[in-house]
């Protein structure tokens, strides 16, 4: 059998002129005075929006989204192919608000919130995060506890969400909360659109161990109106199901992949003021074989975009890519890392100083530490597992311990 | 990007299967710990029903069709734990005859299932120049004399002819690798059966001064290189297809089991252990699948496929010996009966995992390739 792996010409000519863009706005003098170590991105938020809304004038933004609200309106590998470049380059454009939130505005959002939204989130001009996990409600969702208590034809939310990227940052973001106490989840639980402006709603910044911060948000009693409804009212719980499921083949780990992968390769090919590493045989075999492995992780991406596009459900597929690409991400770190010896515990954050003899720009020993957590985000690798074991072998469920 | 599965490669696989299914249900009943799978009525089905010519151009008697094709051959072979000739004696042996000029007498013969060819490069005479050929031919009156050995020849008992890549001694201008078909009837070839875990009849053959007329040349005198990397190309990506689908069918197989045996009151693939390992097993062999379609896909479009080839297989290497052992290890005391079918596809992938190149070897080639200039 025989299949084409290879990206259409028309997505390769559109990735040419994303990758244009980038490397004249992430160029390095433009950025390095920019950096923000504290923040994800490694850049400050000046500096992200500017080029959101550079992003968003060029069209890149949304590239995949409907064509009424302003999107490019083309197929999946469009925006796979922005995803994948973005990544390689390391700009502040893996942006939540097109990837995660855009989704579930398009499926359950009403006129006015499709109306409201998308066109900003097409244009650049909002941050929009995503805050459904909680302090005991991790990757057991059934287990949410922040209440929306119905308060005239408004709510009023009560509780913590953690875990939340960008929250310091995020104009709007989507959560969950019970709206009806006293019933399972599956039956009381309501998608809200939050306004991190907000009265009652707070956010601590709570340093990660790579320095940027992850965000939690208290909300002590936030009055929202009903139009803050997202979709139908104790029908999240589906609706977040669905929303997990969309979230794609995450083509924007590959270009994290490609991106340490090619800096392992010239450094392994850097005299170091002797032979180079890569003359040493068992050092060339790892090399080899991580090759492979990167090849493998592309083709998986592809095929869950593929699908997607071919209106399959990808969702084993994306899962699969997900658990494969970012265990390969730890496993270049640690290659890297242990190639590299004492250089390889040099430590630089991604925008910022460090030292000249730093293995892979200072890079690695920040890698190192910056791929722990993509195997837990974006559901657990144990949860994509079951997954794909239940979903895509057809094993049967565990007896549900009562 | 287009990964529809070609119409006609489906409609292969189908067929193939259907035989293969057909056969599996009287005949393989005397299955033994020797491993071999070996179902003597099958072969010769699958050469009289036309089932080898796929991938081969129809001037030759062929089906038309490309390596894909071959790979689906494989593949379906793979996962019917069959031991047969079909990569040395058809894809290896009618890729270097189709690769050389002037040989479509033998390719047409071989096609029809007139004659019969095995490949004595099974071990991997690797690429040039990686090694030299163990067996050196020296000009004699009437055409050759042949000397040396080849180990691990895939079927030697069953062939009309060998195909041996020999080094020209000196005596003429042209030097280097060529090919020689040597009847098995040759007096000073002599052979010794070697037990081998995967069930393929191999034997080492020593070339103790056989001599061949002129017409046993195959092609032109140190013309072997110029078709050598593509036969190799194709064929490490077709037994990287039989690895593939003998992976598959052990992976359904533990999945079937792991389905229907309870234990602690319910189904063992209820178990979180369970199905992570199947999970990963999973992963390994679509991946390994798609390293394979890939890789067929850029040698029938004439794209470079040196690295990917190479690549495609040392990655179904590596990934379906582990796709047998996660099975294995699933079905627990069951799955080591001899009568039960799990080991033989593990033996397949462990015959064929060395075949044309070490995983090893094989990292080299793409290491070359990221690494130097």
């Amino acid at each position: 059998m025989t299949l084409d792996f290879r990206f259409s010409a028309e997505v390769e000519a559109f990735r040419d002129e994303v990758r244009t863009f980038l490397r004249e706005e992430m160029a390095v003098d433009k950025v390095t005075p920019q950096g923000d170590d504290g923040d994800l991105t490694g850049l400050g938020e000046e500096f992200e929006r500017e080029l959101l809304r550079r992003a968003g004038a060029r069209g890149f933004l949304g590239i995949s989204l409907p064509a009424e609200w302003g999107g490019g309106g083309r197929p999946a590998s469009f925006q796979a192919a922005f995803n994948l470049e973005v990544a390689t380059h390391d700009a502040p454009l893996i942006d939540t608000a097109v990837t995660l939130a855009a989704q579930p505005l398009l499926a359950w959002g009403s006129p006015d919130q499709q109306a409201f939204f998308l066109p900003r989130i097409i244009a650049g001009a909002l941050i929009v995060g995503i805050a459904y996990t909680e302090p005991d409600a991790g990757s057991d969702l059934g287990n949410l506890s922040m209440v929306a208590e119905p308060d005239g034809d408004g709510f009023v939310l009560t509780g913590v969400k953690s875990l939340v990227t960008a929250a310091h940052k995020a104009d709007w973001c989507l959560t969950i909360a019970r709206t009806r106490p006293g019933v399972p989840p599956r039956e009381g639980l309501t998608m809200f659109l939050l306004d991190m402006r907000a009265s009652g709603l707070s956010v601590r910044r709570r340093p990660t161990m790579n320095r940027w911060t992850l965000g939690e948000i208290t909300c002590d009693g936030v009055r929202v109106d009903p139009d803050a409804v997202l979709g139908e009212e104790n029908g999240g719980w589906r609706q977040l199901a669905a929303a997990v499921a969309t979230e794609g083949a995450g083509m924007f780990h590959i270009g994290f992949v490609r991106h340490l992968f090619d800096s392992l390769v010239a450094y392994v090919r850097a005299p170091h003021g002797g032979a180079p590493l890569s003359d040493d045989p068992l050092i060339a075999d790892r090399i080899a074989s991580l090759h492979g492995e990167v090849e493998v992780a592309e083709r998986l991406a592809k095929r869950a975009i593929w699908m997607q596009e071919n209106g399959q459900d990808n969702m084993v597929f994306a899962a699969m890519a997900k658990v494969y690409a970012t265990e390969l991400l730890q496993r270049l770190a640690l290659t890297a890392t242990d190639i590299a010896g004492m250089d390889g515990t040099l430590y630089r954050p991604l925008f910022g100083p460090g030292s000249s003899t730093a293995a892979g720009d200072g890079r690695f020993a920040w890698e190192y530490l910056e791929r722990v957590h993509g195997t837990i985000g974006g559901g657990t690798n144990e949860i994509k597992r079951t997954l794909i074991a239940q979903a895509g072998l057809g094993l049967p469920r565990p007896p549900r311990v009562a | 990007m287009d990964l529809l599965p070609p119409q006609r490669q489906q409609g292969l696989r189908d067929g193939l299967s259907a035989l293969l299914a057909s056969h599996a249900t009287s005949e393989r009943d005397a299955r033994d710990s020797s491993g071999s799978g070996d179902d003597p009525g099958l072969w010769p089905d699958l050469v009289s029903g036309g089932w080898v010519t796929f991938g081969f151009p129809e001037a030759f008697g062929g089906r038309g069709g490309g390596v894909g094709d071959l790979v689906v051959v494989a593949e379906t072979l793979g996962r019917g734990h069959v031991a047969t000739p079909f990569v040395a004696g058809i894809v290896l042996c009618g890729q270097a005859l189709l690769a050389t000029p002037g040989e479509g007498d033998r390719l047409r013969a071989l096609l029809a299932g007139e004659r019969t060819f095995t490949y004595c490069n099974w071990e991997g005479f690797e690429d040039p120049g990686e090694r030299p050929p163990t067996v050196e031919a020296t000009e004699t009156a009437h055409g050759w004399a042949l000397e040396g050995s080849a180990r691990f020849v895939p079927y030697e008992d069953d062939v009309d002819e060998l195909l041996v890549m020999a080094d020209l001694q000196a005596g003429r201008d042209q030097r280097g690798p060529t090919l020689f078909a040597v009847p098995r009837s040759s007096s000073g070839l002599i052979t010794q059966p070697v037990p081998t875990v995967g069930g393929d009849r191999c034997s080492h053959v020593r070339f103790s001064r056989v001599e061949v007329g002129a017409a046993q040349v195959v092609g032109q005198l140190g013309g072997a290189t110029q078709w050598l990397p593509r036969v190799l190309d194709i064929g490490r990506v077709v037994l990287a297809a039989e690895m593939v689908g003998a992976a598959a069918a052990a992976l359904s197989h533990a999945t079937d089991w792991a389905t229907t045996r309870v234990q602690f009151n319910a189904p063992i693939g209820s178990l979180q252990a369970v199905q992570h390992r199947l999970s990963d097993a999973y992963i390994d062999v679509v991946t390994a699948q798609d390293s394979v379609y890939d890789a067929a896909g850029l040698i029938d479009r004439e794209e470079g496929a040196r690295v990917a080839a190479a690549q495609a297989k040392a990655y179904c290497a590596d990934a379906c010996r582990r796709v047998t052992a996660a099975a294995h290890q699933i079905c627990g005391g069951e799955g080591i009966y001899a009568d039960q079918p799990l080991h033989l596809w593990h033996r397949r992938v462990a015959a064929l995992v060395p075949v044309l190149g070490s995983v090893r070897h094989l990292r080299t080639i793409v290491a070359a390739s990221i690494l130097s200039d």
